[in-house]
């Protein structure tokens, strides 16, 4: 193996047909046994002939975003001068009064101490690939935006020695290089000035999509604008929507001998439950435990059929203001229209952060109805007294992932370990854990991309860490078995793990289940005579 | 350089310096209200800090106020300040050049302050054995910050060159910024070194600064050191080293602002949703003028 | 947009092969995909599983979910991962002619 070159920063823009770094799997940190063997892996699904020809492949091998290869040199410039022309409009107050200052303040005080660059998911795992390092990519946006946003830009570029040139090269490259980041920010926690790389990426994202519309093809036209259009990125109706909680509710009334009826439309309900429709056709069992859990506390909820009110997903959080308003605002208005009295949020960490959060300056007046996480919603009802628990219906080693949206991002941290302390006697943490947590690896939109070859980066170097961890936490267990339940409270989070998962083939060797909470608490109830939890069994 | 060259130089360095930083803080001040983008852990929130938890921990959590603590804010800037805690924590290869170059910044600017506590002393006759037990400190805490930041920023300068992580994220105005404050240590040595009394002629100095003697006067060698402290002074404000002053809002602007919507704010809000809007995206619909808040309504219609 | 060429008919397919215009689907293509997968011959089970999945787009706009398709066909998961070498979302219902479902699922 030849000794790489080391890259530079103005690689960006130089030879555009050719890729700017080659990942090799034996560079990567390795993995426990038995999945320290590359060669028995799938390895990286090379781009077919007919792809080479039509799409941009410039960057890492990995492809995300199926970028047509422009048809002309006219069309590429035209694409760069776009390109430029956003760049204006972030540090424009009309434009981005979204994020004006913290991008202003995470552009201007960068002292390049590096300091955050180990704190990287990504980064790490790939061996430190210096494409993947969290200041390569902003740093090469920041030179940007000073020399083409700014009085004096580029005379001063080249005073400082910051000069960096912008051809479709540039632009080609960082737009895929956007999608290489989690946005799990563990780098912004790291650094001493409150400089947010993360931040960073999501505001290049955002200018790509609002002024070029260049996105992912599954995060926006089969994302936020299907959502608004049908109802949910799942292309889930409204009426095929209840149909199938029909069937579930019907199936999972007869597996457990219990009554289950999913509540719809019901006017002046004390709560809302905002699930993902994802859950519903994936994870099916995490919303019926939501209902039984509901039920039994004698809670008066319900879920709505309006459009987009059963599905709570909101891709805009990873790349586009506009579409996250649009999102988040017809959810507050469904709920306003139930009026009901407060929204819980199911298992979805983005839903948690786009609307508990960055959404709170969005909504004004009588939409900012009060939003709840079902953690904090559980953990109430939990230990209430309202439900029996026989903890030791749960003893099977447990351990917790913690979703970045909602932990690091949002600070819900002990109420789900009260919990799984309380009704798991297996229960054991990853580490490190809470808010310094391992990403999963499908952070910032990755978990719902899967085009070309993109799930390989997220098996091999996106969530690395996260199996790494994983595998280590169940260390005293590490056979088949002995079946483990990985606790993981996020529909994207579950997502990903899954491609992790069928990848290395980790249920097959280690005997990991992937599953939410609420089937925790459920499982562990003395009224159900059935086990809730039944490992992969029909 | 004599007479009343001194003070107008510095004066006016210290009065262009001040009005920069006033103006890049009033800039950052008057940016709009912008979307909450916090991230734990948050030091203001007193009894869940400690494992990074926020109010939002707390079932129906808008049911009461949830108070900010101030203390833990405090401690957590000191610990970054005077120990840089980050770096000891995330990136301990750099952290020795990085603590003293910051302490011998601080060690200086104490000087600085002592100095100035001189030149009173001298106009107002204290007795000579107290002035000696001040220059004497005077004397002690620049020669020790002008050695201490020397070590640091020679270590920093060979760091980036040298460090293959850093070599690459250095740019001229990176060596420009480290040279610079090299050049205020070496030249306080070497002005320390050519005097023996440093600290009683930085005092008269001083003095005279303060009550403009037209008198004022100094050796080459200090003369230096002074011109290279206050052509730094006006070239911070341009520089990212004012992360000294903004750390304040990347931390309490940004990071720790997880206040929720008040009305204040939404008056605020419903201003900013008002603005035009030019994005080009088809999706977004602008017109190159449409409102934001309309074109996040219509989509609903 | 890739093309490909199957049962002697020139069709739009994502990057994934996914078929994108679901009213050119044939019997025939469904059995040059197996073909492709390495399935020479598609038995009455294969055709109840894909009938099954093709309906049900059609008139829902979205495949059905897994067990849905478990209980409608009888089939457990592991016959289906036997009938259909890549499993009933990228192997079915690619086969049945309609598009790869996307969006959190």
């Amino acid at each position: 193996m030849t000794k790489k070159k080391k890259l530079t920063l103005n690689d960006i823009s130089r030879n555009a047909e050719k890729r700017l770094t080659e990942i090799n799997i034996d560079e990567l940190i390795p993995l426990p046994p038995p999945y320290d063997k590359s060669e028995e892996l799938p390895g990286i699904k090379p781009l077919t002939d007919d792809q080479k020809t039509r799409l941009v492949d410039n960057l890492d091998g990995f492809n995300a975003l199926v970028l047509l290869k422009p048809q002309s040199k006219e069309e590429e410039d035209k694409f760069v001068r776009q390109f430029e022309a956003g760049l204006k409009k972030l540090l424009n107050k009309g434009d981005n009064w979204t994020f004006l200052q913290p991008l202003l303040l995470s552009l201007e005080h960068c002292v390049r101490c590096q300091t955050c660059s180990d704190a990287c998911p990504v980064y790490v795992a790939s061996g430190k690939q210096e494409i993947y390092r969290p200041t390569y990519r902003a740093e090469i946006f920041r030179r940007l935006i000073n020399k083409f946003a700014k009085p004096g830009g580029k005379w001063l570029a080249k005073l400082k020695g910051a000069d960096i040139k912008l051809n479709w090269a540039t632009i080609s490259r960082l737009y895929e290089l956007a999608y290489r980041c989690t946005l799990c920010r563990r780098c912004a926690q790291t650094c001493p000035i409150g400089v947010d790389n993360g931040l960073i990426t999501r505001e290049l994202r955002k200018l790509f999509s609002q002024e070029l519309g260049w996105a992912p093809k599954e995060l926006h036209e089969k994302g936020t604008v299907l959502q608004l259009e049908v109802g949910s990125p799942t292309g889930l109706r409204p009426d095929v929507a209840k149909d199938n909680m029909e069937f579930i509710d019907e199936d999972f009334t007869e597996s457990l001998g219990i009554k289950i009826k999913t509540n719809w439309d019901k006017q002046g309900a004390d709560v809302l439950l905002l699930h993902s429709a994802g859950d519903i056709l994936s994870f099916p069992e995490s919303v019926i435990a939501f209902a039984i859990i509901c039920d039994k506390a004698g809670i008066s909820w319900t879920l709505s059929s309006d459009i987009p009110g059963y599905d709570g997903v909101n891709y805009g959080l990873f790349y586009d203001d506009i579409q996250l308003a649009k999102v988040a605002t017809r959810h507050a208005q469904i709920a306003k229209k139930l009026k009901v009295k407060k929204i819980v949020m199911g298992e979805c960490g983005h839903e948690h952060k786009a609307l508990a959060t960055v959404a709170d300056r969005l909504l004004t007046g009588d939409l900012n109805i009060p939003r709840e996480s079902f953690i904090t919603f559980f953990e109430d009802i939990v230990f209430s007294g309202k439900i029996k628990f026989d903890p030791s219906k749960n003893n099977f080693p447990v351990t917790l992932h913690d979703p970045c949206n909602i932990v690091r991002n949002l600070g819900i941290v002990e109420p789900q370990r009260r919990i799984l302390r309380y009704l798991c006697p297996q229960f054991r943490e990853m580490i490190p854990h809470g808010v310094d947590n391992q990403c999963c690896g499908g952070g910032g939109g990755l978990s719902v991309m899967s085009d070309v070859n993109i799930n390989d980066f997220k098996a091999l170097i996106a969530g690395r860490m996260k199996l790494k961890q994983i595998l280590e936490a169940f260390s005293d267990h590490p056979r088949p078995d002995v079946n483990k339940y990985l606790c993981a409270p996020c529909l994207n989070c579950k997502l990903q793990m899954r491609v992790i998962f069928d990848y290395y083939g980790v249920q097959e060797k280690s005997g990991i289940y992937i599953g939410g909470l609420a089937e925790l608490i459920v499982n562990a109830m003395v009224d159900l005579k059935k086990p809730f939890i039944t490992w992969g069994e029909e | 350089m004599s007479g009343l060259y001194w003070p107008v130089f510095i004066f006016t360095i210290v009065f262009v310096f001040i009005a920069l930083m006033v103006y890049r803080v009033l800039k950052i001040i008057k940016m709009p209200v912008h979307l909450r983008w916090e991230l734990a852990p948050i030091p203001h929130d007193k009894e869940r800090y400690s494992h990074g938890g926020s109010y939002l921990e707390e079932h129906e959590w808008w049911r009461r106020k949830q108070p900010k603590a101030f203390f833990p804010i405090i401690t957590y800037m000191a610990w970054e300040i005077f120990l840089m805690k980050g770096v000891w924590q995330h990136n301990r290869g750099l952290w020795p050049f990085s603590f003293t170059l910051h302490w011998g910044i601080y060690l200086v600017i104490l000087s600085l302050f002592f100095h100035f506590i001189n030149a009173m002393l001298l106009i107002g006759s204290v007795p000579a054995a107290v002035q000696d037990v001040f220059f004497s400190i005077a004397s002690v805490v620049a020669v020790t910050g002008y050695c201490v930041g020397l070590f640091g920023v020679v270590g920093l300068i060979l760091k980036r060159y040298l460090d293959k992580n850093y070599r690459e994220y250095s740019s001229y105005s990176t060596y420009f910024k480290l040279l610079f404050l090299a050049a205020i240590f070496v030249s306080g040595i070497v002005a320390w070194a050519l005097s023996n009394d440093f600290a009683n002629a930085l005092g008269v100095f001083t003095r005279d600064l303060f009550t403009v003697d037209s008198g004022i006067t100094t050796t080459a060698a200090m003369g230096s050191h002074i011109i290279i402290i206050f052509l730094f002074i006006l070239y911070l404000p341009f520089t990212d080293m004012v992360h000294f002053i903004t750390k304040f809002f990347t931390h309490h602007s940004v990071r720790w602002d997880d206040s929720p919507q008040n009305e204040k704010m939404t008056a605020k809000l419903r201003d900013l949703i008002n603005q035009p809007v030019t994005w080009s995206a088809p999706h977004v619909k602008s017109n190159r003028g449409n409102r934001w808040g309309d074109i996040v309504e219509k989509e609903n219609d | 947009m890739a093309q490909i060429e199957l049962a002697g008919v020139m069709l739009q397919v994502d990057e994934h092969g996914f078929m994108q215009e679901t009213g050119k689907w044939t019997e025939d293509i469904a059995r040059a995909y197996g073909q492709k997968e390495g399935v020479t011959e598609l038995t009455d089970d294969h055709w109840k599983a894909l009938n099954y999945l093709r309906n049900y787009y059609l008139a829902n706009g979205i495949c059905p979910m897994v067990r849905r398709l478990v209980k409608e066909t009888g089939f457990t998961l592991k016959k289906l991962y036997d009938l259909f070498p890549e499993g009933p979302a990228n192997s079915a219902c690619k086969w049945a002619g309609v598009p790869k479902a996307t969006g959190c699922v």
